[in-house]
């Protein structure tokens, strides 16, 4: 694998964000994984979720595709599936993964479809001006929540671990070399990849802060991590934030899974059906003989 | 010969249907036409299940709402159906129901089902003794029933014989006390028709399936909902023959969403589901109408609103799909009648998805969705060549950025497909430029509303004139598209065939294949027909209300139905003779 230089991905807009905006740090971290691992742009999907970081669209080069708000993840399964030669990314904010496409990041975990699935998690909807999120601590003051929000947080890496994703890793925004080396694990795994990135707004969310994170997050370092229950421990751990890779197991991903079905001589997954070049056979003699 | 109805009814879980498309395909071998129709409450055990078959040498697309024969599977099977029969129509019941009061103009005939049954092996094979002793009222050989449960159950070691033998004794039993009977029904001789052999039973959704797959269609996404689970069942049980990549996601929501990331892969895509499936698919709609990608959306209607009457039948969605997805952007939609136009019209919805690069949605229903028509085997020979429309398979210079939705005069611009260098670009929910960037700026948008807009133009060219069936001349018009089409049909054969000259009412069929966009010139078309008379299975007449949005011109004469049930071919005659 030939490394690239990270400016391959530069388009000619800038980014939008406010100045120390975490995004910053994770579109870095992005393209600095994607250039160590030679991914070309013609190769790259990103799909993009609404919100600050979908804006990042207009910002990497690649076959990018801004979906709808909690739409990412089944577009991005939906390219992986048809071809798996693509390097598929969905990413997403807190309001878009864990609020409205809930739904969708759970199940796209338990097929573990492979994609990579990046969060921008900053507690807080930013793009629509700052109102509580599900993953908003309790008593988290916005327009929306005037009095403190009463909502019990998602935790999604428990969430994750518990839908079947098969690597679960937190990062960190302003970390950009940590979050660098998890994105590259991430991608190079197969299987539904899930990274829920701690992330400073410095415009609306006043209380979770880079000095804030910085008191609690410690580095997860030579944890077990093909153990789901220890996994389990470190992801319900609140007090400190554990960062690092919380788990990661080889599992068949749905697209081999499924190609079972559609190749009769398929015996041990090294082959996956590329929907994109498949003749389709419409084998008339056969087909029509149960109407007879 | 005339026509003749004959319906199996009983309790889900019964076999009703499995017996019932057994008999109908009896008479297809036989080269005679048939047309069934079932009915089924939303439950898997009890209820009333009917499977009718209506059979004639003519064409016959649609039920009689009286049946000349019943097989009556429970005793409530009399009771609900008893009112349904035509004049000295015959019952054929099993006489462990007790003593059935006698009824006028109803022939009774009891046969011991279950006791022959047990006789030839299992109770079982009730239905078997049921319909040999049918095909003994009708003086019908025993050979086709006899090789279709040879081939039912070929799988089944011994089954298969010990059934022929409980069609035996059921046909035995009839011939033993036939002079019972007043009429035996004599109306179908045991002669072979013309090419019997080249006929086939088919069902809307069987077809929509084998369309979905000559249309080399490679990623179908659905979610189960009744009446539209039929074509999901099928692709997903042919996968190894047809290498389709099948996926049954979370949600009608992800569904469609999956098709468009497969479609903007390059896969030709589509999705199917029922009104509440289809509802929730709108923003999906929206994007693809957006980002300018092909998809091709099934909608079997079922009556609603809401969870409605999930297993009946009405045409409430029209104005719904035609309107569906927020904002203004073009999309296409066909309305066929008939497993034949299924079969077409599917393959033209592929064809004009990708041409056009926007959702084409096929509005079918339960009616045309689950009933069994007779289909020539011929008419899957016509198959569409594949027209995958402006798709970009090199680069060459590919320093440029790639200008994704270039300003075009047909509005269709030039798409790449990932893997393709050179083509990278933003498949932009947002309103964009032309290279697929976030764009806010007025003269943008307006520029890109036009080019989107300008499609369905370019797509209107190419739309035909409603298709007219029966004589050219009519006094009277029946206006109707979907699934209405069969009823009219029957109807008009039946009226235009009367022999009284002073009688003769001069009636034809327009059905619209072709909703949205309406054809070109429709109003000076309409205003050439003498009397037009709507004929819609809903409540406020939908297609007359489009006609009218788009052309001024109103038609006053409907016959409307909203029921939850199809329209019965009778019901459309009196009312014309009327």
């Amino acid at each position: 694998m030939k490394k690239l230089n990270p400016t391959i991905y530069n388009t000619n807009y800038n980014p939008t964000w406010c100045p120390g905006c975490g995004n910053f740090g994770i579109w870095t971290a992005l393209k600095n994984a994607l250039a160590e691992l030679g991914i070309e742009p013609r190769n790259l999907v990103i799909v993009y979720d609404i919100g600050c970081i979908g804006n990042m669209a207009s910002t990497i080069k690649c076959y990018g595709f801004h979906s709808l708000h909690g739409r990412a993840l089944p577009v991005a399964v939906g390219v992986k599936l048809a071809n798996p030669k693509l390097t598929v990314l969905a990413i997403a904010g807190d309001g878009g993964a864990y609020g409205e496409g809930t739904n969708h990041f759970i199940h796209s975990a338990r097929y573990n479809s492979d994609v990579l699935f990046l969060v921008a998690n900053n507690r807080s909807f930013s793009l629509t001006t700052g109102q509580a999120s599900p993953t908003s601590d309790l008593g988290f003051v916005t327009k929306t929540t005037p009095f403190g929000e009463v909502k019990q947080p998602i935790n999604p890496i428990a969430l994750s671990l518990s839908s079947g994703a098969s690597f679960v890793a937190r990062g960190v925004a302003f970390e950009p070399k940590d979050l660098t080396e998890i994105i590259k694990q991430a991608i190079q795994h197969k299987g539904f990849s899930h990274i829920d990135i701690l992330q400073q707004c410095v415009t609306l969310n006043k209380v979770n802060t880079i000095d804030w994170y910085k008191k609690r997050i410690y580095k997860l370092r030579n944890n077990k991590t093909n153990n789901l229950k220890l996994a389990f421990d470190k992801a319900l751990e609140t007090e400190k934030i554990p960062v690092g890779v919380f788990y990661k197991k080889d599992k068949k991903t749905y697209g081999e899974n499924l190609s079972r079905n559609s190749i009769e001589s398929f015996r041990d997954f090294s082959s996956e059906v590329c929907a994109v070049e498949q003749k389709i056979e419409f084998d008339k003699k056969s087909l029509l003989k149960e109407y007879k | 010969m005339n026509r003749l109805s004959i319906k199996i009814t009983g309790p889900a879980g019964f076999g009703i249907k499995v017996t019932g498309v057994m008999l109908a395909k009896i008479f297809i071998r036989k080269g005679l036409n048939v047309f069934a129709y079932t009915e089924y409450p939303s439950l898997i055990r009890g209820g009333h299940n009917i499977y009718q078959i209506d059979i004639s040498d003519k064409s016959v697309n649609s039920s009689k709402e009286k049946c000349d024969i019943l097989i009556a599977l429970d005793k409530k099977s009399i009771e609900v159906e008893s009112k349904n029969l035509s004049k000295n129509g015959i019952i054929l019941y099993d006489e462990n129901f007790g003593k059935i009061p006698a009824q006028k103009n109803i022939q009774f005939v009891a046969v011991p089902f279950v006791e022959l049954a047990k006789k030839a092996g299992e109770e079982i094979m009730k239905n078997t003794v049921a319909v040999g002793a049918l095909l003994g009222i009708l003086n019908l050989k025993l050979d086709e029933f006899n090789n279709i449960l040879k081939q039912e159950f070929k799988d089944k070691k011994g089954v298969g014989e010990k059934n022929i033998l409980a069609a035996n004794l059921g046909k035995e039993f009839i011939e033993k006390n036939k002079n019972k009977l007043n009429s035996t029904g004599s109306f179908v001789a045991d002669t072979k028709r013309p090419a019997p052999q080249d006929r086939l039973l088919l069902t809307g959704n069987q077809a929509t399936a084998l369309a979905t797959i000559a249309s080399q269609c490679q990623v179908y996404v659905a979610y189960p909902m009744t009446p539209a689970t039929d074509i999901l069942h099928i692709l997903e049980a042919k996968q190894k023959q047809t290498k389709m990549l099948v996926h049954q996601p979370e949600d009608e929501i992800a569904g469609i969403h999956f098709a468009l990331g497969a479609s903007f892969a390059g896969a030709r895509s589509a999705t199917g589901t029922s009104g509440g499936g289809f509802a929730l698919m709108n923003e999906g709609l929206s994007l693809a109408g957006m980002l300018e990608l092909p998809i091709v959306i099934f909608e079997v209607q079922r009556p609603g609103p809401a969870t409605g009457n999930p297993t009946w039948t009405e045409q409430g969605d029209l104005n719904f799909v035609i309107n569906s997805g927020h904002g203004e952007f073009p999309k296409i939609v066909l309305t066929p009648g008939a497993p034949e136009q299924i079969f077409s019209l599917v393959q033209r919805a592929f064809n004009l998805a990708d041409k056009f690069q926007t959702p084409v949605i096929v509005l079918t229903d339960k009616h045309l969705g689950e009933s069994s028509f007779t289909v020539l085997k011929n008419v899957f020979n016509k198959i569409e060549k594949i027209d995958r429309g402006k798709i970009i398979k090199e680069i060459k210079n590919t320093k440029n950025v790639f200008a994704r939705y270039k300003f075009e005069k047909d509005g269709v611009s030039w798409r790449a497909i990932p893997g393709v260098g050179g083509g990278e670009h933003i498949a932009n929910s947002d309103e964009h430029n032309e290279v697929g960037f976030s764009n806010e700026l007025s003269q943008v948008r307006k520029k890109m509303m036009d080019k989107r807009m300008n499609k369905l133009e370019e797509i209107r060219k190419e739309i035909p004139l409603p298709k007219i069936y029966g004589p050219k001349n009519a006094d009277t018009t029946l206006v109707c598209w979907g699934s209405t089409f069969g009823a009219c049909f029957d109807a008009i054969l039946e009226i235009n065939k009367s022999k009284v000259k002073s009688q003769k009412l001069k009636v034809n069929v327009l059905h619209f294949e072709f909703v949205w966009p309406l054809c070109k010139n429709l109003d000076k078309f309409l205003s050439k027909f003498k009397k037009l008379v709507l004929v819609e299975n809903n409540k406020t007449a939908q297609l007359g209300k489009l006609i009218q949005q788009e052309t001024g011109i109103e038609i006053k004469n409907k016959i409307l139905k909203y029921d939850s049930r199809p329209f019965w071919v009778e019901e459309i005659i009196s009312k014309l003779k009327k």
